[in-house]
């Protein structure tokens, strides 16, 4: 592991399972991050990925078992809940709205405001240039913080989101498929800022098919198939090949 | 050539930043042709017309733009405003006075606004069927208050009608024939200002913008896009009842027709104005432009003798062609 | 926890996946009930009103059932029906060639249907938008076409009672039995358009693009050609339905067919079809539009005091917004 093993994970997920209907997706899946590592999530479609994040993200609850957040047993409601508790999360689709200039969206339902009677007035000058200032402080350039955010390539929106998460303090990062459907370069800027979230302090989840992105920064994986968790392994214990082989269920480990 | 082809393509994705101005064309246009073509209308009283009738539509028209922009429709503002007429008469001539008897319709119509909101947002179904389905369910209350027939004001008229809808007689006596300037004027303008900032500049605003834009990116920032979506729902209601009342303090009578066809109107009105159909862009202002041109077609039609389904007509088809417009700029832009 | 899971997949495996159940227990509930709390409901004359009502607005249905399946809306359909009904009326008075007639009610509303499919395919607008503007738009072109008059006559052509004329073989032998030839076509239809639906390739695209857009073109199936030939069979049907109407009626107004949109959608999504496409049959829309044909006569045999008879529309705005959320429910979704 990348520190030492006394202190409380950041999140520590024990015997989670989870049923749609008459599908179970999780079965008995323990799952932990440690402060300030990046932990990668691994595993085929309809593993299960997509399900543990969402219940660490408040979209689902489990039907059994039991989440603890830096050591306090919690129960995440709703996303509004996992937001004030310090979980973040990165998709691609789910993270921006186009339409909307950068500085909107970087302050999407925490705008700065003024209290006018029941209304809500906007500091829009305040929150430029605390976009641009936020942004700038971890090392992402934007040319105007009222630019559309449906104007800037896919990977400067996702150092944005990126950003905006580190910005507000975020404890846990969740990158769900941040590198599909980006270029090389602009894979590269993600990757780099990935470990800049680390440097400051967060933890990151990093959901990924690409086993070459996740082995350039991921601490440890976490490989799950068929709802249950198959193995954890640090960084070093296993090459490219091994981790593909056993998230295809070639080899047993 | 080239510089012509360079020139073409920066004058599109003008347009495309701003379909008020292609909005404000169209408008220009369209008055050009009806000044030429119709008889009286570039007099007081034509143009009066237009302005005050375009007003009651607007205050509606400006709630349907912030929907629109949420992500959202309400088809059923025409019978919501024959609902809240009705009330508002029958309450007036059970002996309420005409304060109260305001505020009750205004909470009706607001009601009814809510109630398709609670529709939508608790049962996922499409909000213009939704719409589409209390568009009939409150003309049927609309008939069954009234009784199936028109309801007037009996009595002489109170102060209230004149704040609400006044004719300013201190202008419109300047003019002969005698124009038709109303207080709704004022309101319309009044409420539009309001709204623009409120869209703009308060944080509810913003929620609007991205719950319409990306609804999943507004839940995951944590936007409460339900609770968001019903008070714009509730928000159409109102504006409708306003728009209802000032029309009632005008006409002083209401039939169960009233407002038929007006679902029309007001979307096509926020459409024509670079409201999008997929939500997250448009303005009040584009919507306002939208309203003026399409109050101008009718009442140049009418100046012109023809018959309403041909307005109608007109008017589905500068919907669509809008539509298009609206697509193809925003598709390069 | 899991107990409650459990509970509630039984009960979805209990209503059968079959869609015309839940709409069959629906037609015979509300027939039984009627039955008893509403006076002359249950006599032939009332009976054959029923489905004489319902055979007109079915035709329309059978249209729009195909349409939702698919995926799409189309609102002009009430339009297209009073273009028909003008087209027939206009070409078999005074000696008119019939058939002449017949092709054109078909053949007018079936290009404005391919027209409404031809915009949607082009630009990508969503079709309720785009039908509600050619509602308005091909209204206007009735009112131009009608030069503002309506059309009726008096004549005793016998194409007429081809289409729609009274059986009276059986209403000689019944007293009241008012049953019409319209009936027989209607229900030939249904069988034609559910075998289709159901026995033929381009029934089963239907599903497809209705269900899967993306899966169907990735199958190789032709989503736009699909979705027009649905639009344009909407519209064909919809111009029948007006021959069927002037048949009857011998009359076609401007406002003919006026609101049969609204009708024709609600009967579809009682009848089992989904709004968001991929679902639905033509049997099911047959229970539908007999269970709103049955409604209507009953609410105005009932003659409530405060719900007059007219207002047959807001029952069917409830039973848009009803059904749809029912069916919603049914389905396990929100």
């Amino acid at each position: 592991m990348s520190n030492g093993t006394n202190e409380t994970p950041v999140v520590h997920m024990e015997n989670i399972v989870k049923h749609f209907g008459t599908i179970t997706a999780l079965d008995g899946v323990d799952f932990t991050v440690e402060k300030q590592q990046v932990m990668a999530l691994l595993g085929d479609n309809g593993a299960g990925k997509s399900t543990l994040i969402k219940i660490l993200m408040g979209v689902h609850t489990p039907d059994r078992g039991q989440i603890y957040f830096e050591g306090q047993p919690v129960r995440i409601n709703s996303p509004r809940y996992a937001r004030a508790m310090g979980i973040e999360a990165c998709y691609q689709d789910l993270a921006l709205v186009n339409l909307m200039s950068i500085t909107r969206n970087f302050f999407l339902g925490r705008e700065l405001a003024r209290k006018i009677g029941p209304i809500n007035w906007l500091s829009m000058r305040k929150m430029n240039d605390l976009t641009r200032a936020a942004l700038a402080d971890v090392g992402i350039k934007i040319r105007s913080p009222a630019e559309k955010v449906g104007t800037l390539s896919g990977g400067e929106r996702q150092s944005i989101a990126i950003g905006r998460a580190m910005h507000f303090g975020a404890k846990l990062l969740i990158l769900d498929e941040p590198t599909s459907a980006l270029s090389v370069a602009e894979t590269r800027k993600v990757l780099t800022y990935t470990l800049n979230a680390k440097e400051r302090g967060l933890s990151v989840i990093f959901i990924s098919h690409n086993v070459r992105h996740v082995y350039q920064v991921a601490d440890a994986y976490t490989i799950i198939r068929h709802g249950r968790k198959v193995g954890t392994y640090a960084k070093g214990e296993l090459t490219e090949d091994d981790i593909a082989d056993i998230i295809a269920g070639v080899r047993e480990c | 050539m080239q510089s012509l082809t360079a020139t073409l393509k920066r004058l599109r994705y003008g347009l495309a930043a701003s379909p008020e101005v292609v909005a404000l064309i169209i408008f220009l246009v369209v008055f050009v042709f009806f000044s030429v073509a119709a008889d009286n209308f570039l007099t007081p009283v034509a143009l009066s017309n237009i302005l005050t009738f375009a007003s009651i539509q607007g205050i509606i028209v400006v709630g349907m733009a912030m929907l629109m922009i949420a992500g959202e429709f309400d088809l059923s503002v025409g019978s919501n405003l024959a609902v809240a007429s009705f009330v508002f008469a029958l309450t007036m001539n059970a002996g309420v006075a005409p304060f109260p008897a305001m505020l009750f319709a205004l909470l009706i119509s607001t009601l009814l606004g809510a109630v398709n909101g609670l529709i939508v947002i608790s049962s996922g179904i499409p909000s213009f069927i939704a719409t589409l389905g209390t568009m009939l369910a409150y003309r049927g209350i609309a008939r069954a208050i009234g009784g199936g027939t028109f309801a007037k004001c009996t009595g002489p008229k109170p102060l209230l009608f004149n704040i609400l809808n006044g004719a300013v007689d201190s202008l419109n006596q300047l003019f002969e024939p005698v124009s038709n300037f109303r207080v709704s004027i004022l309101w319309f303008f009044l409420i539009a200002v309001v709204m623009t900032m409120v869209l703009m500049r308060t944080r509810f605003g913003n929620w609007v913008f991205a719950a319409g834009g990306n609804m999943g990116a507004a839940l995951a920032q944590g936007v409460p896009v339900k609770r968001v979506k019903l008070m714009v729902f509730a928000l159409t209601g109102l504006l409708t009842g306003l728009a209802s009342v000032m029309q009632f303090a005008h006409r002083t009578s209401v039939d169960p027709l009233r407002g038929e066809g007006w679902e029309l109107i007001v979307v096509a009105a926020s459409v024509i104005g670079g409201v999008q159909l997929t939500g997250g862009v448009g303005t009040i202002l584009g919507a306002s432009i939208g309203i003026l041109l399409l109050q101008t077609l009718e009442q140049g039609l009418v100046l012109m003798g023809v018959p309403v389904q041909v307005f109608r007509a007109v008017a589905g088809l500068i919907l669509m062609l809008s539509v298009i417009g609206n697509t193809y700029l925003s598709r390069q832009g | 926890m899991s107990a409650v899971a459990t509970r509630r997949e039984t009960k979805r495996r209990i209503i059968p996946e079959s869609p015309i159940a839940g709409p069959l227990v629906t037609l015979i509930g509300v027939f039984i009930i009627f039955s008893l709390f509403v006076p002359h409901f249950c006599t032939l004359r009332s009976v054959s009103g029923i489905i004489n009502a319902a055979v007109l607005t079915g035709t329309v249905t059978i249209g729009i059932t195909l349409l939702m399946i698919v995926g799409e809306f189309d609102l002009s359909v009430g339009s297209m029906m009073a273009m028909g009904a003008f087209l027939y009326g206009l070409y078999t008075v005074e000696n008119g060639n019939p058939l002449w007639a017949l092709s054109l009610a078909l053949l007018v509303p079936g290009l404005m249907g391919a027209l409404n499919g031809f915009i949607l395919i082009r630009t990508g607008i969503p079709s309720f938008i785009v039908t509600l503007s050619t509602m308005f738009i091909y209204r206007g072109i009735v009112w131009l076409y009608s030069g503002g008059q309506m059309l009726q006559t008096i004549e005793q052509v016998p194409i007429y009672d081809v289409f729609n004329g009274r059986l009276d073989f059986i209403a000689d032998a019944v007293q009241g039995a008012n049953f019409r030839t319209a009936a027989l076509w209607f229900v030939g239809l249904v069988f034609l358009f559910q075998y289709v639906l159901v026995r033929t390739r381009f029934g089963n695209h239907v599903f497809a693009a209705g269900g899967n857009v993306g899966a169907a073109a990735a199958q190789g199936v032709n989503v736009k050609r699909t979705k027009l030939l649905c639009f344009i069979i909407s519209g064909a049907l919809a111009g029948f339905a007006g021959v069927l109407l002037f048949s009857q009626f011998k009359t076609a107004l401007i406002a003919t067919g006026a609101g049969t949109e609204l009708t024709a959608i609600a009967s579809a999504v009682v009848g089992g079809a989904l709004l968001t496409g991929g679902s639905g049959s033509i049997l099911g829309a047959l229970l539908g539009v007999l269970i709103i044909s049955m409604l209507r006569t009953g609410i105005i045999l009932l003659n409530l005091p405060f719900i007059p008879a007219d207002n047959f529309e807001a029952i069917v705005g409830v039973t848009i917004v009803g059904a749809a959320i029912f069916n919603n429910w049914v389905r396990g979704r929100s």
